[in-house]
Parts: structure tokens; C-alpha cells; sequence
């Protein structure tokens, strides 16, 4: 009888508040879904999170042509040594 | 870069095979008041251009490093795209209809202001896509207009990152 009891109190301290507040956030949504913004102001919204990747995008770095400098064995040169272009990429 | 235009063929194959044009062709009814059946299968196949429009973009971003009005103006389209929560949320059946109207309108004006030559079978696309605008719903054809001139005009007005050393 007793682990009735308690079960009955685990019951109604954990899954009956658990449910009802999930209920009431599920309602919340639906309401805010109902009463949503009109399509003109969504589009003002959209512009100002467009403006952030529009930042984010023209931050990338440009590509560059790589250009790398060897003698007629292949073998790579560094600073002002002259030499066969070896590759040209970008 | 390209892997955004890539996933997004993936992405519309796979809500072909869930939703065939003949269910997604009903659905336009939800956007637009038109009873015209051309009008209504256009609407349909114009966001099967989002990835080569995107793929466009892209290519572009590339190219015109130095053009940064128009890099910012292309960036911004681009996240348009991504976010799933935009004018027609993207899980709907016609949910990419206008990400692909705003990416078409974004490049002929982007090309326009900044004097850049589009590739022709680009340009024919994006005018495919933009002749689609006035079959939409009035509020959406308003919004969507409203959308790319601001875009526009914020992001010229912008100044660049790289106008600071």
C-alpha cells in the first residue's frame, strides 16, 4: 500500500507539473504563431540578419595567385633568387 | 564556397522525391490568388534554380574580391538563403520560392549598380525567376521587392571592413 503511496506523490511531483508546463509552453507557441508578424516587417527583420552575413562574407579574404619560384631542377628558390615559375595557382 | 549550392540540390531532390511537382503545383495555392495553371507550374520550377543561382553567387563572391558593395549585397542573399525562416518558411512545399526570386532579382541588381557583366545563361535564369514576382501574392510580391532595395541600399551605404588597413 505504501509503495502506492509513493507513487502516486513521485507521480504527482514529476510528470503532472512536467506535463502541464508543456502544455502551457505548446499553447504559448501557438498563440505567438497566430499573432505573428506581417510579411513586411518579417522582411525589415530579415534585412538586418542579411546585413550580418553580408559583413561576415565580404570579411573572407580574397584569393590570391600563388606563385612559386624554382631553378630547372625543380627545386624551390626563396627571396630575390631568379628562376623558373614552378606553379601558378588561385 | 560551392558546397552550399551543392547541398542545396540534395536538399530539393530529396523534397522532389517526398513532394512530386503535381502535389507541390496545388500548393501554390497558399501564395499566390492566381488560377492560371502556366503561372502556377512556373512558380513550381522556378526554385529548382535556387542551386545554380547560389552556385552563381558564389562564383561570384569569388571573382569581384575587390568589388565590396557587391560582395556585401551577395552575402546577404546568401544568408537569406540560409536561414529557413524567412518570408515562405523552407519547410513548406514551396518553401525555396523565395530565396530563389530574391537571389534572381539580388544578381540583376547587383549587376546593374555595379556595372557587372552576368554570364548570359545566368542572366536568362534569374529573368526566368524574376518573371515569376507579380503570379505571387500581393503582400509577398510587396515584401520581396521591399527586401532587395533595402538590402541594397544598406549594404552600399555600409562601409567596408577593408576600408580600414
Amino acid at each position: 500500500m505504501d509503495t502506492w503511496a509513493y507513487l502516486l506523490i513521485g507521480l504527482a511531483a514529476t510528470v503532472v507539473p512536467a506535463s502541464a508546463l508543456s502544455l502551457l509552453v505548446r499553447t504559448e507557441n501557438e498563440k505567438r504563431e497566430e499573432g505573428k508578424l506581417p510579411r513586411w516587417a518579417r522582411a525589415k527583420n530579415m534585412v538586418s540578419i542579411a546585413l550580418g552575413g553580408s559583413a561576415a562574407v565580404d570579411s573572407l579574404p580574397s584569393p590570391k595567385p600563388r606563385v612559386i619560384i624554382g631553378d630547372q631542377s625543380g627545386r624551390v628558390l626563396s627571396g630575390n633568387q631568379s628562376g623558373v615559375v614552378l606553379s601558378r595557382t588561385g | 564556397m560551392p558546397a552550399m549550392s551543392e547541398m542545396l540540390r540534395g536538399v530539393l531532390a530529396k523534397e522532389y522525391v517526398e513532394c512530386p511537382a503535381m502535389r507541390g503545383i496545388a500548393a501554390t495555392d497558399a501564395i499566390t490568388k492566381t488560377i492560371k495553371p502556366a503561372a502556377r507550374v512556373q512558380l513550381w520550377l522556378v526554385q529548382m534554380l535556387l542551386p545554380d543561382l547560389v552556385a552563381a553567387i558564389e562564383r561570384m563572391i569569388v571573382e569581384q574580391a575587390d568589388n565590396h558593395p557587391l560582395r556585401r549585397l551577395l552575402g546577404g542573399l546568401l544568408t537569406y538563403v540560409y536561414n529557413p525562416l524567412d518570408l515562405i518558411g523552407d519547410d513548406t512545399p514551396l518553401g525555396r520560392v523565395d530565396d530563389t526570386i530574391i537571389c534572381a532579382l539580388g544578381l540583376l541588381r547587383g549587376a546593374e549598380v555595379e556595372h557587372v557583366e552576368l554570364d548570359p545563361d545566368v542572366r536568362a535564369m534569374c529573368e526566368y525567376a524574376a518573371s515569376a514576382l507579380p503570379s505571387l501574392s500581393e503582400d509577398l510580391n510587396d515584401s520581396i521587392r521591399a527586401f532587395v532595395r533595402d538590402l541594397e541600399s544598406s549594404t552600399r551605404s555600409v562601409k567596408s571592413l577593408h576600408a580600414y588597413p
